[in-house]
């Protein structure tokens, strides 16, 4: 076993002996360079890419939270829209309780839509 | 070091010239290096060229010129794994993937006027080439860089940052597979 062992160290350095120099071309510098510029005109279109994208997502961000702040011309009170059962029922018995309700026993506050039934 | 720490710096700062100098300093020893660990000496310049160009976009992620050495070592060694996954092929000579000089090499071969030490060198090549196909492309790599590159384990703890322990564990593994496969070649009278 030691001996093969040797015997593999020594064909490790013939192997490194038997492995010629390679001298580098004319071209490789240049190719060296074309490259980078190659990776380099990627990365810039990819760049752009990038910014156009965030700028667009960002304009888009505006425009809504711009739209959230619009008041709706159509909207219903916020008493009505918002108003939970209890609120109605206490909002009703104080219209009665003052009279300003004589002519009619339902409540002139509007129920959300799921109270109608 | 081949080149001074000053011009590395500058390197890393953005310079060109200083880059070419590099460049210029250290690609013979990278083209040798990449040409035992690939063993197809058509493509060693290929990867060379893709060694230098990672070199530069990753140069400013240099902590210090001091590791600048294990470093290339580190993007030599990706590059080449790199190669060798992509190709997924073993070590062969086509004619078409020749440069000028090498066709003009291989007619020389051909017409019987190589002499017997090339010829000698030529048979080492493939048998070693040979013993590499009974381990993987990583330890192909790890075994080349210390065996036949000379690297020590504390510098290859610096290119690989991994445990040394880790790494003997691993080169005795593969150094094992190698030795069998040495062992079943001389039992069958391959040397």
């Amino acid at each position: 076993m030691t001996e093969d062992n040797r015997e593999l160290d020594e064909l490790f350095r013939r192997y490194r002996a038997a492995c010629p120099d390679i001298e580098p071309g004319p071209n490789f510098m240049p190719g060296v360079w074309d490259r980078i510029e190659r990776n380099r005109s990627f990365s810039l279109v990819f760049d752009k890419l990038a910014r156009s994208l965030v700028t667009v997502s960002a304009a888009a961000c505006l425009v809504l939270a711009a739209l959230n702040f619009v008041p709706r011309q159509s909207a219903a009170p916020e008493t009505t829209r918002f108003a939970s059962y209890a609120d109605v029922l206490t909002a009703a018995d104080l219209t009665m309780e003052h009279g300003l309700d004589a002519g009619s026993s339902r409540p002139r506050v509007m129920l959300p839509p799921t109270y109608n039934h | 070091m081949l080149v001074e720490q000053q011009l590395i710096e500058k390197a890393k700062g953005g310079d060109a010239g200083a880059f070419n100098q590099v460049v210029t300093a250290y690609r013979k020893r990278i083209l040798g290096t990449i040409s035992r660990l690939i063993g197809r000496p058509e493509d060693v310049e290929d990867v060379a060229q893709e060694v230098f160009v990672r070199l530069y976009y990753s140069l400013e992620q240099l902590r210090t010129a001091e590791v600048f050495e294990p470093w290339l070592y580190r993007l030599t060694i990706n590059a080449s794994y790199d190669y060798l996954r992509r190709s997924k092929r073993r070590p062969e000579f086509r004619m078409a993937d020749m440069t000028e000089q090498q066709v003009i090499m291989a007619d020389s071969i051909a017409g019987g006027k190589r002499n017997v030490e090339d010829e000698e060198k030529s048979r080492v090549r493939e048998f070693v080439n040979e013993l590499f196909r009974h381990v993987s492309d990583e330890d192909r790599l790890l075994l080349t860089m210390k065996e036949v590159e000379g690297l020590s384990l504390k510098e290859l703890e610096a290119v690989y940052k991994v445990n040394e322990n880790a790494l003997k564990v691993r080169l005795f593994r593969a150094r094992q597979r190698v030795l069998k496969a040495y062992q079943a070649a001389k039992a069958n009278g391959k040397l």
